[in-house]
């Protein structure tokens, strides 16, 4: 089977508000899936539950031909161990270097040698372009330079999926091209990539597959062209007109 | 009060109030490692799902937080032994303070944990880490730095409140200040002595308290 992540009638509530609908959904091993949608529709959440920070009350979900919505909580970490992901908000260890923000992880979880893992992360950093900036503290770093960061960070754990949950939202306009510039040369490597992101034009750049979610049902699926040029869902079709408007 | 021949008595016993002075300082630390140690405990707890063990920290907070510590400590000494539990007076203190100050540090630590964002525990969760491996090596370092000026504070309260041990003559410096001026009745030698023996002790700990308080706030 060639398909890293799998998800089987996955349906997901909080409360009485129901989020995701009989989800089911293959991504092939070192695709690049991006996910757009209006707010609400359940683009996070179902990011979130490819490693299990949400859990789905039905459905499985299958991650390199293990199904891990069941189980226990010490192999879960292991399977995130290989499940990278970026978030709005950063979240780089606030009291660590950029360096120890990278080496941590890998060091106590993957029991790497340091040398190894340090090695490494001075590679990924040189790759986002923060050489510079190894022993620097996160609060010290502009938003840009922290999502690069957090970048390198997901990448120094050498995973085979990486997850992008909406990673330019939170920047200041300046700042989101820098980071873009970067997921689009990351987005080279032969890992996994699910990005749930607003930038159209990088979507159409990288993305081999494009999923439009609506209301926690999948409702446009295909590569960029097909979603962006010829939409066959009537609000999909709305969505695109109403974003572009103003561009 | 000040007549010379009272302050000559006094100092002719410095030893008294020396050893009482050790004693204060010997029950503080012994109550401040155990105080320490309830306090992460019962915090950690109380920001965890564990449903029982939750109940239990909240029932001890409540309570310990809501009765004097001079009841308390009285409880442990003159109740406990019609039990068949007897203890000290020097290790009724420790239990005492330590259960008495650890209700107050345990909301310490939990309203430090409680701000670190949530989104550190999320950050150490994606890349496998365990919920005691998120705590250890992310969030307690950064909650010890929010909980270390009122903890200091706490040390403070600590040490004040250790004159309690007096209630049950444990041999302290509030204990042997008040017997040695009521055989001689020089009280007020006696306790302006008593008292800036505990200013030397907790004016450095607040003035500690509060350079940190800035340091954190600037931050």
């Amino acid at each position: 089977m060639d398909n890293m992540i799998e998800m089987k009638n996955v349906s997901m509530s909080f409360g009485a508000l129901e989020v995701l609908k009989d989800i089911s959904l293959s991504i092939k091993r070192a695709s690049k899936t991006v996910i757009i949608g209006p707010s609400g529709s359940g683009k996070s959440t179902l990011l979130r539950c490819i490693n299990l920070f949400e859990r789905p009350q039905k459905g499985k979900i299958i991650i390199d031909n293990e199904e891990i919505t069941h189980l226990r909580h010490r192999d879960l970490c292991r399977i995130r161990q290989s499940i990278g992901m970026v978030f709005q908000a950063f979240n780089l260890y606030a009291h660590k270097t950029v360096l120890e923000n990278l080496c941590m992880a890998p060091v106590l979880l993957k029991k790497e040698k340091y040398k190894d893992v340090k090695e490494r992360a001075l590679m990924h950093l040189d790759q986002v372009g923060l050489s510079d900036k190894i022993d620097s503290y996160p609060s010290k770093l502009s938003g840009g330079q922290q999502q690069r960061v957090a970048i390198a960070r997901a990448l120094n754990m050498e995973p085979k999926i990486l997850l992008f949950d909406e990673p330019t939202s939170a920047l200041d306009p300046e700042m989101i091209s820098e980071v873009l510039n970067i997921m689009t040369k990351v987005a080279q490597e032969d890992i996994t990539m699910i990005f749930v992101t607003h930038e159209m034009g990088f979507a159409s750049n990288i993305a081999d597959r494009v999923l439009f979610l609506n209301e926690g049902i999948i409702a446009e699926d295909g590569t960029p062209d097909e979603v962006f040029n010829n939409p066959k869902n009537e609000r999909t079709k709305q969505f695109f007109s109403k974003i572009l408007k103003h561009t | 009060m000040f007549a010379l021949f009272k302050w000559k008595a006094l100092f002719l016993s410095w030893d008294v109030f020396i050893l009482g002075f050790a004693i204060t300082i010997l029950v503080s630390l012994i109550s401040l490692i155990v105080t320490l140690s309830i306090s992460l405990i019962v915090g950690i707890i109380r920001c965890s799902n564990l449903k029982r063990s939750k109940r239990f920290a909240n029932w001890y907070i409540t309570f310990f937080q809501n009765t004097p510590l001079v009841v308390q400590i009285i409880f442990l000494y003159n109740v406990l032994p019609h039990l068949g539990i007897v203890f000290s007076p020097f290790i009724c203190g420790c239990i005492g303070l330590s259960l008495y100050t650890g209700a107050f540090g345990a909301t310490v630590i939990e309203a430090a944990i409680l701000a670190v964002p949530r989104g550190q525990f999320e950050a150490a969760y994606s890349q496998g880490m365990s919920y005691l491996q998120a705590m250890y090596h992310i969030i307690l370092p950064q909650a010890a730095k929010i909980a270390l000026p009122p903890m200091t504070n706490q040390t403070v309260n600590l040490i004040k409140n250790s004159s309690v041990l007096a209630m049950i003559a444990g041999g302290d410096l509030m204990y042997r200040a008040d017997s040695w001026a009521g055989e001689n009745l020089f009280y007020g030698p006696s306790f302006i002595i008593t008292g800036l023996l505990y200013l030397s002790l907790c004016l450095p700990l607040s003035k500690f308290a509060q350079n940190l308080e800035k340091k954190v706030k600037t931050k």
